[in-house]
């Protein structure tokens, strides 16, 4: 009688913590899905703005254009990665937008020369930063529930039935602390 | 003599609870967020303001919020804007703006706008942040926004060291704003309130309800656990009469980040 008491106890208590490791994960990832389309939906309306900066661009040298040229034809692969639901491509077009627009400021910063004005009005300047704001909010927001599902999955005793799971990997911020040139 | 002994035991493990309690009600879960005043329109933590400036807001705070709780606005899901002035003596990454908007609520539907000025440690204002609301951003973008203080608070025209009247012709804009563009209104005199406001701006009314003291909040803790101690049949009564006053609170608004500094 006790060997079966004892067997129904240890099915009860793993069976319990199947049931919480799978519950959480499905939570954490529901969480991560929802707050991916998040940065996705900032990243698109903070990218926008990238744009019209660019249109206030005028007499470029060939090394800006070719940045520009680089970042629209990125903005255009952006949008139709999301549409797709190609959410991986979607994230290396960011990748190469932000990158290429912090490259393309440096520079222009470094350059004065090599364009004729730019029209960075004070509202542009708050437009931009309150965008890439909201983009970081939302990065960071993902990324905490990011660590928080990769906690879950890793720990034991829940690495026991989630082992086969592969860990969501984090934004990074780097491109988004960047302070803007003021082009006075 | 045994169950005296546990009876005594008993009171000091409930006494050891109560103090665990109490104190960690003290605590501040999270210093980056501010606690809002009791008049939640109004929080002048770095105590720069002056008296009818902090009655103006309140007062025409209020009457925003319920000039936009009409059942039309409710119908679009638009109802109940609130406009929230926060002074801070500090620096801008010192507290969270987002953190502070999304615990205080502020705006029912998300139609909330916060307005933080900034202070340095001789009470010099130095910078300000706006932080707009999840809803409110589809109508009143940064770019408009920073038009506003430009023209409003940063005029070249305004007398810099009266910050008062700087942030009330500000505050006047945003909220001639959300009249004018929100709620559709045909039209709002923003000068007249301006006017009324100059001829009562060095005028003191009545204290300011955060800043009168109350009897509760005069009581120093070691006296709350003596009072619970002794009369622990009186606890509740005391904690419903220390929060019986004027409340006001947000309407659960939410912000996604959107704010810039200037």
């Amino acid at each position: 009688m006790f060997p079966i008491i004892i067997a129904v106890v240890v099915l009860v208590v793993l069976g319990g913590i199947w049931i919480n490791a799978y519950n959480g994960e499905v939570t954490r990832n529901n969480a991560i899905e929802k707050q991916r389309s998040d940065v996705h939906a900032t990243l698109g309306s903070r990218y926008d703005k990238v744009l019209a900066f660019i249109d206030a661009i005028e007499g470029a040298n060939a090394t800006v254009t070719g940045y520009l040229n680089i970042i629209k034809d990125a903005r255009i692969a952006f949008a139709e990665a999301i549409d797709n639901g190609e959410l991986m491509n979607a994230d290396a077009e960011s990748d190469t937008i932000d990158s290429t627009f912090v490259t393309l400021l440096a520079y222009m910063e470094n350059n004065p020369d090599s364009y004729n004005t730019v029209s960075l009005y004070s509202g542009f300047m708050s437009e931009f930063s309150a965008s890439t704001n909201a983009v970081l909010n939302a990065i960071e927001t993902f990324n905490e529930s990011v660590e928080s599902y990769n906690n879950h999955i890793q720990k034991f005793p829940n690495n026991m039935f989630l082992g086969e799971k592969e860990p969501y990997t984090s934004y990074s911020i780097e491109n988004y602390n960047t302070t803007l040139p003021t082009f006075k | 003599m045994k169950r005296c002994f546990n009876q005594k035991s008993l009171v000091l493990v409930l006494c050891l609870f109560i103090s665990v309690f109490l104190v960690s009600c003290q605590l501040d879960p999270n210093p980056s967020v501010i606690k809002q005043t009791d008049v939640f329109y109004i929080n002048d933590h770095a105590g720069t303001l002056m008296n009818s400036t902090k009655w103006t807001i309140l007062t025409y705070s209020i009457e925003l919020y319920e000039d936009s709780s009409e059942q039309t606005y409710k119908d679009l899901g638009i109802d109940g804007a609130q406009i929230v002035v926060l002074t801070y003596q500090g620096n801008v990454g010192d507290i969270n703006t987002t953190d502070i908007f999304n615990t205080w609520g502020i705006g029912k539907n998300n139609m909330g706008l916060l307005l933080v000025l900034f202070y340095d440690a001789e009470l010099e204002y130095h910078e300000m942040v706006v932080e707009i609301g999840t809803k409110t951003s589809e109508y009143l973008s940064a770019f408009t926004s920073s038009n506003l203080v430009d023209a409003y608070f940063n005029n070249p025209e305004n007398d810099l060291s009266d910050i008062d009247m700087r942030l009330m012709k500000l505050y006047f804009a945003f909220v001639e704003y959300f009249y004018l563009n929100v709620y559709n209104y045909a039209t709002y005199d923003y000068q007249s309130f301006i006017d009324e406001y100059s001829e009562n701006q060095y005028e003191y009314f009545n204290p300011f309800p955060s800043e009168e003291q109350n009897f509760f909040d005069a009581i120093p803790l070691w006296m709350w656990i003596v009072i619970i101690i002794a009369i622990p049949n009186t606890f509740l009564t005391f904690v419903f009469l220390g929060k019986s006053r004027f409340n006001l609170s947000g309407g659960g608004g939410h912000s996604r980040g959107y704010w810039f500094k200037k």
